[in-house]
């Protein structure tokens, strides 16, 4: 067909959610609160951050602990600007593996640093946005 | 015993930015038309239908079960049908789960079709089709765990990258900017490509970073497309044609997703597996000796070097080497992506690896035409990667 009798419509779609995060709802209450919720599986002893309320390795029941607010750097990727929640800031922004002291995971976050160094073992401390809905509105920024 | 299952019917359509003249139902009955008549066969012919498209249908077109309104425009309804989704690797699994039909003994010949659309997407700020694109991508890949902390489509894949040089000192910027020149040129030849380029390193080097290493020469393209092939029983295979290429291995693995272990930082250890259970299928020892190409999923350039690692083709961290040293270049020992990979081609999530099935089944047959390689052992490998934090791999032996 001729592109020029192609037909196109103008359409749009708005999708609004009230998102629930489940059985993972205390980690979010957590950050609200500004801590990291983690949690120990009574069995195997792994420590899960974000929290799972079964741990997924041995399916054995776990308890809630809080982390320290502080952890490093496994791997980061420097972003070509900040996103719009850490534009106040006016430094550099990667997004980052960073983990936790006392987890046995890593988490996927956002790093803050004055001096651009986002090198694999920097120290970092988490801080919390005003309002929490997504892990965006929390990050790291690094210990100088 | 199971049965041998091989590809008789190859369907493939050019990659481009965009299709405005075809819906994703007619792209598909596109490249179904020709598959069949590669196989000289009719659509009564087809025992069942494997149908590979991304999730992301549902923002790109609109349709949560898209598999539903091809399997009646390509004319088989009546007969069953399962939509196989699983990000980048959509389209290997579907040709995995189309080998399991025939495998079992459900089906004797199986038609395995996919296709994608995602320029219909537009973003009045901009005016850019592109950009609304990437950003249907990033809200669909994981709202809860991954988007809000990674604002670029490529920071997926990048992570990856950025973990191995941190790990193993390489691959170096410039190693990747080899790979980004060798894809884009071997494209040059192939004429179902998108972006066939002539570039020097500096070209890449120079190009717009992205985010971290990765540079904008670095990116496979998002592309619209269509991909169809036919998979028969050895019996029906044997009837059919008298160059039926063999699937000789498959393997498939998974990895913890959003927080991976720490032993797998800066490595893909599902392709790793996925491999090793394909090669022991197919009964190889020596990847390197024993396979005349490789197709394997370059989303990134240094996703392509660090899966030559994960395919047997030397130790972690020494992808980078193989490239300084040609050995994966068309003309090189072991020649990786010669079709021109995701990179030069184009890239849809669902048809891409059906279509890259089907260039290595054109070469194994001696008809690739300008892509075509020397085949003297028999054998080629495909490898698939993707799913978000790069989770899953299927990866595919086959042979003459």
């Amino acid at each position: 067909m001729d592109n020029q009798n192609i037909f196109e419509a103008d359409l749009t779609d708005v999708y609004r959610y009230k998102f629930s995060y489940g059985g993972q709802s205390p980690y979010f209450h957590g950050l609200a609160r500004g801590r990291l919720v983690a949690s120990c599986c009574q069995s195997c002893h792994f420590t899960w951050l974000p929290m799972r309320e079964i741990c997924s390795r041995c399916y054995g029941e776990t308890k809630k602990l809080e982390l320290s607010n502080e952890g490093e750097i496994l791997t980061s990727l420097a972003l070509p600007s900040a996103p719009i929640q850490l534009e106040q800031f006016g430094f550099p922004v990667a997004s980052a593996l960073v983990r936790i002291d006392g987890a046995d995971t890593c988490i996927k976050t956002l790093v803050v640093s004055r001096t651009g160094n986002f090198a694999k073992g920097t120290r970092v401390k988490a801080e919390f946005g005003p309002k929490i809905s997504t892990i965006g509105d929390f990050w790291f920024v690094t210990i100088v | 015993m199971v049965k041998r299952v091989a590809i008789v019917g190859v369907g493939l359509i050019p990659w481009k930015s965009r299709y405005p003249d075809k819906t994703y139902y007619e792209l598909a009955l596109d490249v179904t038309k020709a598959a069949l008549s590669d196989a000289r066969l009719g659509p009564n012919d087809i025992d069942s239908v494997v149908h590979g498209m991304s999730d992301l249908m549902v923002a790109w077109v609109r349709q949560c079960c898209a598999s539903t309104t091809v399997q009646d425009y390509i004319g088989m309804s009546g007969k069953p049908s399962v939509h196989v989704t699983a990000g980048a690797v959509t389209g290997a699994m579907a040709v995995r789960q189309g080998a399991l039909e025939i495998m079992s003994g459900m089906s004797d010949v199986t038609l395995v079709v996919g296709s994608g659309k995602g320029m219909d997407l537009y973003d009045e700020a901009s005016g850019k089709r592109s950009k609304a694109f990437l950003q249907a991508i990033m809200l669909d890949l994981d709202m809860t765990w991954e988007t809000p902390v990674e604002p670029i489509a490529a920071a997926n894949f990048g992570f990856v990258v950025q973990a191995h040089m941190d790990r193993f000192g390489s691959p170096t910027e410039e190693q990747m900017a080899k790979v980004s020149v060798k894809n884009h040129g071997n494209a040059l030849t192939n004429p179902l490509a998108q972006s066939g380029l002539k570039l020097s390193i500096d070209d890449v080097m120079q190009s717009r970073r992205i985010a971290g290493p990765v540079k904008f020469y670095d990116c496979c393209l998002y592309s619209e497309g269509a991909a169809a092939l036919i998979l028969a029983s050895e019996d029906r295979a044997r009837e059919i044609c008298d160059n039926p290429i063999w699937i000789e291995g498959i393997g498939s693995c998974t990895q913890r997703s959003y927080m991976p272990d720490f032993d797998q930082l800066g490595r893909l250890v599902c392709q790793q597996v996925a491999a090793k259970k394909a090669y022991s299928m197919a009964g190889i020892k020596n990847p390197m000796m024993e396979l005349d190409f490789i197709e394997t999923h370059d989303l990134l350039t240094g996703i392509e070097l660090i899966s030559y690692a994960e395919l047997g083709l030397c130790e972690p961290g020494q992808g980078g080497r193989l490239i300084d040293e040609g050995v994966t270049e068309k003309t090189g020992r072991m020649p990786v992506n010669p079709s021109g990979g995701m990179i030069g081609c184009g890239h849809v999530a669902g048809c891409s690896g059906i279509s890259r099935i089907g260039e290595i089944t054109q070469q194994l047959r001696g008809k690739a035409g300008g892509t075509q390689v020397p085949i003297n052992k028999g054998k080629a490998l495909f490898s698939a990667i993707g799913a978000p934090s790069i989770s899953q791999s299927c990866t595919i032996v086959l042979g003459v």
